[in-house]
């Protein structure tokens, strides 16, 4: 009972986590239920995919009017999400894993700064929804959506962080556009891989439910609470998890 | 779509939550990484689980349906490959 219920307790972290910075919380999740819960590794990722749309879903369910996400540019986005999956899986094969993973945090310290460069000076606001904005610089948005594509398929995460970061820094999308989106698409990202581990039976009812439990309340104090928060604060919080992220990456290159 | 994501979660969440209750009336909590789908309580936990699993494909159905019906058909093109993508990945593994 212990266990269910530290699981929920995680849940319920990953899924506010999730929902103000647009990940899914896999990259928190499946090191957690390994390495603090003991569960098996694919039992883990099994769990955590499942999470990462109950994350998807709870933010979309909660959402209000004005503040969901930009379909249109997470369909496109997902379409190189996908093709960066594929050609993940032809390149992880070929080139060392330690090599992936210097290159990987070298792209995500360069979001990470590239994101901090987006803060404006004091006294100036940022709105974090807005529609009176277009889309910019598509081909590199297409680029870093292939890169996240292929460290979704190499780490077996969503990739929201470096989805987040692109669409809001590269792309000039409101940074709650962004998370919304992103949230979004790391729910089809998962649900590509979900049906072959529920085949597999590498995912178990009673850990699942209650991790997703938890993960479903999380993902609502985390929509409710991400209207009352600042941009900026959210900026540094996303930086500050790129930055963790990175470090972890380069640390496994080495 | 808002709707669609409320219906199918509460649905999802409604199955997972009587399956995890019946399961814990029944003492699953001793092996919480148990996996019988003899039993009524694991199958509805994985119906739900289930129809969390394909809340994804069916918003990106919802949005495929939607700009068809107001000719945005770039837009619908997308929405459509991405259907297919998702197909594709769930047939073949991944």
């Amino acid at each position: 009972m212990t266990l269910l219920l530290g699981l929920f307790l995680s849940g319920t972290a990953a899924g506010a986590l999730g929902a103000l910075l647009g990940l899914g919380g896999g990259i928190f999740l499946v090191p957690v239920l390994t390495l603090l819960f003991g569960l098996p590794v694919r039992v883990a990722v099994g769990t955590s995919l499942v999470c990462v749309i109950a994350t998807s879903a709870g933010v979309a369910a909660l959402s209000t009017e004005g503040t969901g996400a930009d379909v249109p540019l997470a369909l496109r986005l997902e379409i190189a999400t996908a093709a960066g999956a594929v050609l993940g899986g032809v390149v992880g094969v070929l080139i060392p894993a330690r090599v992936l993973s210097v290159v990987f945090a070298a792209v995500v310290f360069g979001s990470a700064g590239y994101t901090l460069s987006k803060a404006r000076g004091p006294g100036e606001d940022e709105a974090m929804y807005r529609r009176d904005y277009r889309p910019q610089r598509w081909t590199l948005g297409y680029a870093v959506a292939s890169l996240a594509g292929m460290v979704s398929g190499l780490l077996g995460v969503g990739g929201g962080f470096i989805k987040v970061p692109t669409m809001y820094a590269i792309m000039g999308v409101p940074l709650g556009v962004a998370t919304a989106t992103s949230n979004f698409m790391v729910g089809i990202t998962a649900a590509a891989s979900v049906f072959v581990y529920l085949g597999r039976g590498d995912v178990r009812p009673l850990v699942t439910v209650a991790t997703a439990a938890g993960v479903f309340l999380g993902a609502a104090l985390g929509t409710l609470l991400q209207a009352r928060l600042r941009v900026a604060w959210l900026r540094w919080g996303l930086v500050v998890l790129m930055l963790a992220i990175g470090v972890q990456m380069l640390w496994k290159g080495f | 779509m808002r709707r669609v994501s409320r219906g199918l979660s509460a649905f999802a969440l409604a199955l997972m939550a009587a399956g995890f209750v019946l399961a814990l009336a029944r003492g699953g909590a001793a092996t919480p990484l148990a996996l019988d789908l003899k039993t009524r309580p694991h199958r509805l936990m994985l119906f739900g689980i289930g129809a969390l699993a394909v809340l994804p494909g069916v918003r990106v159905l919802v949005a495929l349906s939607y700009y068809t019906a107001a000719r945005r058909l770039a837009e619908a093109l997308v929405a459509l490959v991405v259907v297919l993508e998702l197909l594709a990945s769930m047939i073949t593994g991944g």
